[in-house]
């Protein structure tokens, strides 16, 4: 008895099946960027990750030492540039879903690779592309939306895939909530001030109208951030718990609200701001809250505006 | 149910599990959970992937930095290095197709001015092995850094500037002729003929 009920929780949480279409349409969504963000290095591999590169053989084993890569012990320009193409070609199959365990396993060497062997060249927002790329192999995301789908027929995905998506969303989110200790964000809310005019990475150098936007929107802005930060981990437990007692009408949705707010957001950074490929690979994130049929709907939708 | 697939429905849900630890384990307070937290970061940093997250925290940058590189030359002349061109452009506005992932690594290298910081130290070697590539060894590479603080709102909005003025000061000096920057250079010059001048 004891023993059917845990197998019921643990299906509830983790191991149900549900139709793959959701998490296809994630796959496609965050591979789109990654796949951006690889070819963006077109033209400078050899220079960044080949023995070409002022830092190369041992002496870049010794500076990253904590790191692997195949770049530490394939160093000829050619073969790094090769290794590139073949992650290249991993990443338009994992794309459109044909062969997709091994794509996925191939282009996610490849990123191992090229940041192991250069971990300086990549920033705190790049941090994200690595996750998303290591949890997305680790699921079956090739069932649904894809090439190899439209081979094999339609296969359910257990409900975690789209889950684990939401936990990391949420560690990111109230982690850096709460690591926002300073001044900046809690006495004088000049925090998204600052950081519109810091000339590193401004889109426009706009300091006088955005000092005279600071008392009745930036101000009142930086603590909105901070408190949704701060509660996007309260969200995902909620609306993880609608979801475990079958969606009740009197449970209410908090996706249109936290969602839309994080939607805003990262199109107001990614307006204002330089922040590599932060925005988009959070915004295709945000797709692990589409509901297999809300994705189905979706999908449906474009299918017909397309003819 | 049968036995065996029991054990393979609890396999099959250690996955999400296992993960779940690794994403939110390495963002634990170390003060309350040990040493567990650094072990799982440790080991996630393998494959490179980190999991501290800290965007604008605790405070967004309230000034910006950047280096200022000097060569001097075994003949006593002096020449201003590409980075330097930064202290005359740097202080606009940016866009993507504008930077390189150079610029990050330069950022990193900028942290900790007063302190220790490998990735200065292997960047500006690194710098020594790109100017050997022109044909003229530096003798050796001076780094200052050029800060400047961001105007508070309230004073902008009294028709103060946007950005302070530059505060240039020492940062360091790495000789490129000492080792292991000789090794290096010799090492690239065996290995690329080509590129060295």
């Amino acid at each position: 008895m004891a023993e059917g009920r845990i197998d019921r929780l643990l299906g509830r949480i983790w191991l149900d099946p549900e139709d793959p279409t959701a998490l296809g349409l994630l796959r496609i969504a965050v591979v789109g960027v990654l796949t951006a963000s690889l070819l963006t290095h077109t033209g400078a591999v050899a220079d960044y990750f080949s023995s070409q590169a002022p830092l190369h053989g041992e002496w870049a084993r010794e500076a990253f030492p904590s790191r692997v890569s195949l770049f530490f012990w394939i160093d000829s320009p050619w073969a790094v540039r090769g290794i590139f193409a073949i992650g290249v070609v991993a990443h338009v199959l994992w794309l459109v879903g044909r062969f997709t365990a091994p794509a996925s396993v191939v282009a996610w060497l490849v990123w191992v690779s090229m940041s192991g062997r250069s971990p300086l060249l990549y920033s705190l927002p790049d941090q994200l592309q690595m996750v998303m790329c290591t949890l997305l192999v680790c699921m079956p995301s090739g069932r649904g939306v894809s090439l190899d789908a439209r081979r094999r027929g339609p296969r359910t995905v257990p409900v975690w895939c789209r889950r684990i998506i939401m936990v990391q969303l949420a560690t990111l989110y109230t982690a850096t909530g709460l690591l926002k200790s300073g001044p900046t964000w809690h006495s004088d809310h000049t925090a998204l001030y600052y950081t519109l005019v810091n000339p590193y990475n401004r889109h426009f150098d706009a300091a006088g109208f955005f000092a005279w936007l600071q008392p009745w929107l930036l101000r009142p802005a930086t603590a909105v951030v901070l408190w949704w930060e701060i509660l996007f981990a309260a969200f995902v437990v909620l609306h993880g718990l609608r979801a475990l007692l079958g969606r009740p009408r009197w449970f209410l949705d908090l996706r249109w609200p936290m969602l839309g707010f994080g939607v805003a957001m990262h199109v107001g950074i990614q307006a204002a701001l330089y922040v590599a490929w932060f925005s988009p690979l959070v915004l295709a994130s945000y797709l692990a809250f589409l509901s297999p049929d809300e994705a189905q709907r979706l999908l449906a939708r474009l299918g017909r505006r397309r003819r | 149910m049968s036995a065996t697939s029991t054990v393979l429905r609890i396999l099959h849900a250690l996955v999400p599990t296992a993960l779940v630890v690794a994403i939110v384990a390495p963002a634990l307070p170390s003060a309350r959970f040990g040493e567990f937290p650094s072990l799982v970061a440790r080991g996630l940093l393998l494959v490179s992937i980190k999991q501290t997250w800290g965007m604008y925290a605790p405070d967004p940058q309230r000034a910006q930095t950047y280096m200022d590189l000097e060569a001097l030359y075994d003949d006593g002349s002096t020449a201003s290095l590409s980075e330097s061109l930064e202290l005359e452009h740097g202080w606009g506005t940016t866009w993507a197709w504008r930077k390189t992932r150079m610029d990050i690594w330069k950022f990193y290298a900028n942290f900790h001015p007063d302190r220790r910081n490998d990735h200065r130290t292997w960047y500006l070697r690194s710098v020594c092995v790109r100017e050997a590539r022109t044909g003229h060894t530096p003798h050796k590479i001076t780094m200052h850094q050029v800060k400047r603080r961001f105007t508070a709102p309230a004073k902008v909005a009294r028709g103060a500037p946007g950005l302070g003025e530059p505060d240039r000061s020492l940062v360091t000096i790495v000789f490129c002729t000492t080792s292991p920057v000789r090794e290096m250079i010799e090492d690239d010059r065996q290995l690329n003929p080509e590129l060295h001048g």
